[in-house]
């Protein structure tokens, strides 16, 4: 069964038809995301029916535009404009092979991608928002402003809640220029260990990095600027750090993308984990790897990406972030087939209470992805 | 204003409150009326109440324990860090007490690898900075109370700064938080990583104006300080031109550390106080403040200069030193005090538009001012367009009090009807509470209000602020809405 609302109107009907019979739904954009979807559901409920217009308003770097509105679209607009989503949204095409999704889907997952540690996550752009409660409600929050502090922070609060609160329709990004010029350095780093310091190091100083990444054999830095500074700040920071190999221009970009895409070259079969954690643990992560795993350090360590190969569906990643960071870091299975591991380890219990209480006020019949709550199903 | 009316059974128990909170908090509660008297009100000093009592806690264990007991009791407590908020977020309750966080004032870890620093929600804005100076690093967010106003503090009200543009407020500056909820329940949200597991809980609670939990400790986000900070100083013939030049300036693509504006009236009284050497013959005065490295600094003033050129500008200095640079910023910084010479008494008002309508609001700020004769002068966050008109009044004239506050309510409705909102970095608190229906609907609020009810369901945490009323939160488990109509229309209103 599936619901194709067309207006909001249509679409809080729905929810509240769906609420008073206990009909849970299943909140998707085009499904590009499966492995942190909706999960089952009794319904499917497919909202690339809703448009709406775009304003995308260059000079008060706002963005507001409908939710169903493809994420390739929303990129390339913003390139027109010389301007950018800063917190990089990883494409989920990468991953999972459907397709870049919606803004609205990359908005609900909440992930952010390389810029992360340096312009903020995804939830520090979303300025307002609309959509409708679980319980048919159609409401606004936040603003179409960039600075505003009026009233309890729900844009923060939806973002990220994976479409368990709330089904947004309509969302107001703060948008930013796009660096003119950027280059990465290479430099050698054969462990996590080696890497995290370099990382570490070259972030000490000021110096124009926003990105900073490292797979197997070489840390990535990034440094973008005007093509004007862009040198000086290269020159200064190969100065101070240990020996390495420059790429510049659309070859550094092409990099970036394929790291904020986890390097496009995620074996197809292999089963990808997300891991934030501190980043000075993520060399007591890879410690704990088995030797056919594959580790992958972003946000200057603070992202892990641990690839394992099929065959190793009963790894307990949970218990091994947990291991190495306590409770702060944690995992979640993006893709990969179901096991005896959950794809998300259960919140501390005072936490779970209170995310359960959270998800009962918003959705108190538990009709909205409920497969996709925090501490899954309900 | 009105306040919840107070709860006569709570307040005849004074004194059983007092000594129960004092076998907590052995050397902490304060239940004299001299002793609690200094904690009547915070930075919006219009509004004065004395609590039941001061508890004032040193261990989060205190903490778990004296809120613990008050949700048993019934007791309604205000968490107080410095008592600086500009809205009265932390105005007592006559049948409540405060919770002053000031002993915790130590900052337990700084972490310089994973680029955080773990502090406790007394210590002091401008602290975080100078603990960490040596090894060239800095807390970027820069309320101008930063001497005074506590971490604590900075996350209920999500604070801002000069350097919001660049650096953001509070919120994406706070890793995380440990937090105490009204009945004692002691929780981690965030933490030194990037990112949380489940609901983003630390964004929902940061700027949450006392109303969801007491922060024990917060997890800043520390940054390694810029090489180089340079200043513009732009003089304009009219506020349009130098508007259009800070618009100008954005859509070339820069993002600078901080910009600026003020008024004539702003502009000279502020050059009175403190000689920065403003030019007192333009309208407007702008500060563009460029940071980084020499190269980046030097090519972003030089873009700067030649799209002010463009845009009218009449006076131009760049800052050749770090003591010049500082006094460009002293007009600004001191321009409250500034006024406050000029004036008996103004009342700073904080509302957010986009900045497009900037000419067109000023020119309905003028407006609103004469009609209740008063006058005002304007300092602005040019770049993110926040805006705090001061409104200059004299208190001991009959009427001009409550004049002033009318005139900072139009103002604000103002702002929220050219498209912005009602507070940008000062908080709703009591002051705006009133006005939140200018710019929610009724859903809006009940879709936020009853948040609450998953943190506070007594509704014992600082009611009263923010929110016009609050939702009975035994009756949340049911669906209640139907076809937009009020789900409580019979609520009582504070």
């Amino acid at each position: 069964m599936a619901y194709r609302p067309a207006t909001i109107e249509e679409l809080a009907e729905m929810i509240r038809e769906a609420a008073a019979h206990g009909r849970s739904l299943a909140v998707s954009g085009t499904g590009s995301r499966p492995g942190i979807g909706p999960g089952a559901a009794d319904a499917d409920l497919d909202l690339t029916g809703l448009g709406g217009s775009i304003d995308h308003d260059p000079g008060e770097l706002l963005l507001t535009l409908p939710a169903s509105t493809p994420l390739d679209h929303v990129e390339k607009l913003l390139a027109q404009s010389g301007q950018c989503l800063a917190f990089e949204p990883p494409s989920p095409d990468a991953i999972w092979g459907l397709g870049h999704g919606t803004i609205g889907g990359a908005v609900a997952s909440g992930l952010s991608g390389p810029r992360r540690p340096f312009a903020g996550a995804c939830r520090d752009h979303v300025l307002g928002l609309s959509g409708v409660t679980g319980r048919g409600e159609i409401f606004t929050a936040g603003g179409k402003v960039l600075k505003n502090v009026t009233g309890f922070d729900l844009p923060r609060l939806l973002t990220g809640s994976r479409g368990t609160l709330a089904v947004l329709t309509q969302i107001t990004l703060k948008v930013l220029p796009l660096a003119p010029a950027q280059a990465t350095l290479l430099l050698p780093a054969d462990t996590a260990a080696k890497a995290v310091r370099i990382m570490a190091d070259a972030l000490m100083v000021d110096g124009g990095i926003t990105g900073a990444a490292w797979s197997e054999s070489e840390v990535q830095l990034r440094i973008e600027s005007s093509s004007a500074v862009l040198p000086a700040l290269v020159d200064a920071a190969r100065a101070r750090l240990p020996a390495s190999t420059l790429i510049e221009g659309d070859a550094s970009r092409a990099l970036w993308a394929a790291i904020a895409s986890l390097y496009d070259h995620a074996h197809a079969d292999e089963i990808i984990w997300r891991c934030p954690l501190p980043a000075n643990r993520a060399p007591a992560l890879a410690a704990l790897l088995p030797p056919d795993a594959r580790l992958r350090l972003d946000w200057a360590g603070a992202l892990a990406w641990v690839l394992l190969p099929a065959g190793a569906a009963d790894l307990d990643v949970h218990g091994l972030v947990a291991q190495a960071a306590g409770r702060d870091g944690h995992a979640e299975r993006l893709r990969g087939a179901a096991s005896a591991i959950p794809a998300r380890a259960p919140l501390e219990p005072g936490l779970a209470a209170l995310s359960a209480r959270v998800k009962a006020l918003f959705d108190p019949a538990g009709i909205l992805s409920p497969a996709a709550a925090p501490g899954g199903a309900a | 204003m009105k306040m919840p009316d107070p709860d006569a059974a709570v307040m005849a128990r004074q004194a059983e409150i007092a000594a129960a909170l004092s076998a907590i908090v052995p050397d902490g509660v304060i239940a004299d009326a001299t002793g609690v008297s200094p904690y009547g009100s915070d930075g919006l000093v219009m509004y004065r109440q004395s609590p039941l009592a001061v508890v004032l806690p040193r261990t989060t264990s205190q903490v778990s324990r004296v809120l613990a007991w008050c949700h048993a009791n019934g007791v309604k407590v205000v968490a107080r860090g410095s008592g600086t908020s500009l809205s009265g977020g932390a105005l007592p309750l006559a049948d409540g007490i405060v919770l002053g966080m000031a002993r915790f004032n130590r900052i337990l870890n700084v972490d310089y690898d994973n680029r955080c620093a773990v502090v406790q929600p007394g210590v002091t804005n401008l602290a975080v900075s100078q603990a960490i100076a040596h090894k060239g690093f800095y807390y970027a967010p820069d309320p101008s109370s930063q001497i005074a106003c506590s971490i604590g503090g900075n996350v209920a009200e999500n604070a801002g700064g000069v350097h919001c543009l660049k650096y953001g407020t509070t919120s994406p500056n706070l890793l995380g938080v440990e937090l105490v909820l009204m009945d004692g329940t002691v929780l981690r949200l965030g933490g030194p990583g990037q990112e949380q597991a489940g609901y983003d809980l630390l964004g929902l609670v940061c700027g949450s104006e006392g109303l969801l939990g007491v922060v024990t400790e917060a997890t800043v986000r520390i940054l390694p300080k810029p090489a180089t900070q340079r200043a513009l100083l732009l003089g304009f013939p009219s506020v349009a031109y130098a508007s259009d030049c800070v618009a100008a300036i954005i859509a070339a693509g820069i993002i600078p550390a901080g910009l600026e504006m003020m008024d004539a009236p702003a502009i000279r009284a502020a050059e009175d106080f403190v000689q920065a050497g403003y030019p007192t013959d333009v309208e407007a005065l702008m500060i563009a403040e460029a940071d980084g490295s020499a190269a980046e600094v030097d090519d972003q003033l030089a873009r700067i200069t030649t799209i002010a050129n463009a845009h009218n500008c009449t006076h131009l200095r760049a800052s050749t030193d770090e003591a010049q640079r500082l006094l460009f910023w002293a007009g600004r910084k001191a321009a409250f005090p500034a006024v406050g010479r000029i004036a008996s008494d103004y009342y700073c008002v904080d509302g957010t538009i986009p900045r497009r309508q900037l000419g067109a609001v000023l020119g309905q700020i003028s407006a609103i001012v004469a009609r209740h004769g008063l006058g005002v002068a304007n300092v602005f966050h040019a770049g993110d367009g926040n805006l705090h008109p001061l409104v200059m009044y004299d208190a001991s004239v009959p009427g001009q009090t409550e004049a002033a506050e009318a005139a900072g309510a139009e103002i604000l409705m103002a702002c929220v009807d050219a498209g912005g909102v009602l507070t940008g970095e000062h908080g709703v608190g009591v002051e705006k509470r009133d006005l939140m229906e200018h710019q929610f609907s009724a859903i809006d609020l009940e879709v936020q209000s009853r948040l609450k009810c998953a943190f506070d369901a007594r509704g014992l945490l600082n009611p009263g602020k923010l929110f016009p009323t609050l939702s009975r939160c035994a009756e949340m488990n049911h669906m209640h809405v139907h076809g937009g109509r009020l789900p409580f229309p019979e609520l009582p209103r504070f």
